[in-house]
């Protein structure tokens, strides 16, 4: 064992009070308080503090992939009558089960909702803890907000504009666009391979129905999963499109399957769902949405 | 005399959380203890079973309020192991310093509890504050005072934040004035010594067969210390000692704990002088193959390892954790066996418990 120089009696009190008299001394010459007075003077917060959400209605597409991705479940989505955007869904979030992990914010594909600083959400009512979309909204929040996920220009795809003109697919200088079938359909559809595109926007100066449109996309970190359409049990009624957040899914009809109705008359062809991956959030909604078991989404169940 | 036993906890203010200490004395002597843990056991392990991959990254930081970070971090490692993702050299550098601002601040936070056991306010009161400049840095790094949720699988979540750079150089040279003003402080008091020199003797045999890692371990002179015996992250690159004494006496635990604060220190400013530039981030798989993944890191603590078990979903099938406190308080018998009940605030105070990690 090594040997230790106990303190003489002289240091009981000499040493550790030279230390404190400093410290004293240092207090009183500077005065400087090592506290704040809480209610009347604030800490500076960073701006990454995750306090109260703060959601962005004109940016919210309504995905819901803030409530998926909540380990306490403590958002949903609710339905919202709005004057300025009709009839939406938009997410709620009760404060009193939120840990404030900040993962809802970090999974929005819009950058739609933020945290905040605001850190005093304490209530003598239990009910009140729960916010509605209404009460979390606040549009012009974002703008003085600095997002940090890198944002790309990116071409998407308005299908029910498009021709299949082969145009965009000729233009692309990293050829990354490749004129796609689709099955069943007389139609083909550009693939746009996103991971080689370098933001041209050559494909949209030259698409002469004005299909495709350059868009902000911002990065995720979260690999989101891809439905896939199994053909034979899509029945083409269209609850798939109605329900996506972001208007990915087509409905296209696939000639050749009309029914011949009483006096020979021909009705309307069968609808086949096309996803555009471009637009695809990863929500699943799709996916949730089909009654005949149409999309499955690998690696998800239901 | 009539031996007996007495409970010190579940509330004692020794006890810095929630457990029991039974010790059985004879007159003031104490002949046998027992700790009784397991107030606080929240089921972490079969919660985890439940959430998704990234979802469990906020539920590991809970797992200890003292170094949250580190729990986070190795949950990340583990499952980066599973799922064989790269992560970016400048999220391990930023990993590698933030982790070591939450060493000293952990270690604070214990010298500021061990300090107020003994009776020295002084000592809880100026290591209390200086804890809070590292909490603060961590703050404005990862947008929270204890429960960062800052790894994340295959990097961080944010980079750094603009000044960081000089704000952590600024509270390292600020941290190093502080501790020489420490150690006069405590080395300089003949109370704090005679409380903690020759007391709570831990022999080095005892502490290998009892499985004690950390401080406790390398305070009974065995130099273990998985960031140079197993290194991870980039702990390879930077140039510091493990702190190793001989003595397995509670002030040899003290002085293992402060000479890790300055090496700290030290790793804090290599980090940060040897930080590439570059992506801090990558797309995480969503679902982890079959197979298993392994994790272990040094904690503040001690040796920490989490097990993941992955079965191809998005949600792990098992997640165990090896808590170093769950093992290092079964030493206790051990440790306090001789000595006089007074000394057991002393005593148990050094192995800086933590009930977070310890009952999951």
């Amino acid at each position: 064992m090594a040997e230790r120089k106990l303190p003489k009696s002289t240091g009981i009190v000499l040493k550790p009070m030279k230390r404190t008299g400093k410290q004293l001394l240092r207090t009183l010459i500077f005065g400087k308080p090592n506290t704040v007075l809480y209610p009347e003077q604030k800490l500076d917060l960073p701006q990454i503090y995750r306090g109260k959400q703060v959601l962005d209605f004109k940016k919210c597409i309504g995905c819901g992939n803030c409530v998926t991705v909540c380990p306490n479940d403590c958002m949903w989505l609710e339905k919202v009558d709005d004057p300025e955007l009709g009839k939406i869904e938009r997410p709620g979030v009760d404060i009193g089960r939120c840990l404030f992990c900040g993962l809802c914010a970090e999974v929005c594909p819009t950058v739609a909702l933020h945290m905040s600083t605001a850190y005093e959400l304490a209530n003598s009512e239990r009910g009140k803890l729960r916010l509605s979309p209404m009460d979390i909204r606040d549009d012009a929040f974002g703008s003085t907000f600095v997002e940090e996920r890198q944002k790309r220009m990116l071409p998407t795809l308005d299908l029910s504009k498009c021709t299949g003109c082969e145009k965009c697919a000729g233009e692309c200088p990293e050829m990354c666009i490749a004129m796609m079938p689709v099955d069943r359909t007389d139609r083909n559809k550009p693939e746009i391979n996103l991971a080689k595109c370098k933001s041209h926007a050559k494909c949209v100066a030259v698409c002469p129905e004005k299909a495709l449109t350059m868009t902000e996309v911002y990065e995720s970190y979260f690999e989101m999963p891809e439905p896939k359409l199994i053909l034979d049990n899509c029945s083409g009624c269209g609850a798939c499109a109605r329900k996506c957040p972001s208007n990915a899914i087509y409905m296209l009809e696939m000639p050749g399957t009309e029914k011949t109705l009483k006096g020979g008359k021909k009705g309307k062809p069968k609808k086949r769902a096309v996803f555009v991956f471009e637009k695809c959030v990863g929500c699943g909604r799709c996916y949730q949405a089909c009654k005949f078991d149409a999309i499955e989404i690998p690696g998800v169940e239901k | 005399m009539a031996e007996m036993w007495i409970n010190m906890g579940p509330q004692h203010p020794m006890t810095h959380g929630l457990w029991n200490l039974r010790v059985k004395v004879d007159g003031e002597t104490i002949v046998d203890a027992e700790p009784e843990v397991g107030y606080l056991h929240r089921g972490i392990e079969k919660i985890c079973e439940g959430l998704t991959y990234p979802q469990i990254i906020p539920i590991t930081d809970r797992l200890c309020y003292g170094s949250s970070l580190t729990w986070s971090h190795l949950y990340c490692q583990s499952v980066e192991d599973l799922m064989g993702v790269e992560v970016p050299e400048r999220a391990e550098y930023i990993r590698v310093m933030a982790i070591e601002m939450q060493r000293i601040a952990s270690h604070l936070m214990w010298l500021a509890a061990y300090a107020g056991d003994l009776g020295m306010s002084v000592g809880f009161t100026y290591t209390m504050r200086d804890r809070e400049v590292f909490v603060d840095l961590l703050q404005a790094l990862t947008g929270s005072r204890l429960t960062y949720n800052y790894p994340r699988i295959g990097g961080v979540a944010h980079d750094l934040p603009p000044n960081f750079d000089r704000d952590s150089i600024r509270a390292v040279d600020y941290m190093e004035g502080r501790l020489k003003e420490y150690e006069d402080l405590f080395e300089g008091s003949k109370i704090f010594m005679m409380r903690n020199v020759g007391i709570g003797l831990l022999r080095k045999e005892d502490a290998l067969n009892l499985g004690v890692t950390g401080p406790s371990l390398r305070a009974s002179g065995v130099s273990y210390d998985l960031r140079k015996d197993m290194p991870y992250s980039v702990y390879p690159e930077m140039d510091f000692e493990v702190a190793t004494l001989d003595d397995g006496d509670c002030y040899a635990r003290y002085r293992v704990r402060m000479d890790e604060m300055w090496e700290s220190c030290k790793i804090v400013r290599q980090a940060l002088q040897k930080m590439p530039k570059g992506r801090w981030r990558m797309v995480s798989p969503r679902n982890a193959p079959a197979g298993t993944g392994l994790g272990r890191v040094e904690d503040p603590r001690g040796e920490a390892v989490m097990y993941v078990v992955g079965d191809g979903s998005d949600k792990p099938y098992r997640l165990k954790i090896r808590s170093p406190i769950f093992v290092t308080v079964s030493a206790a018998p051990k440790i306090l066996v001789g000595y006089k009940l007074a000394d057991v605030v002393a005593i148990m105070g050094g192995l800086d418990m933590c009930i977070g990690e310890n009952d999951r």
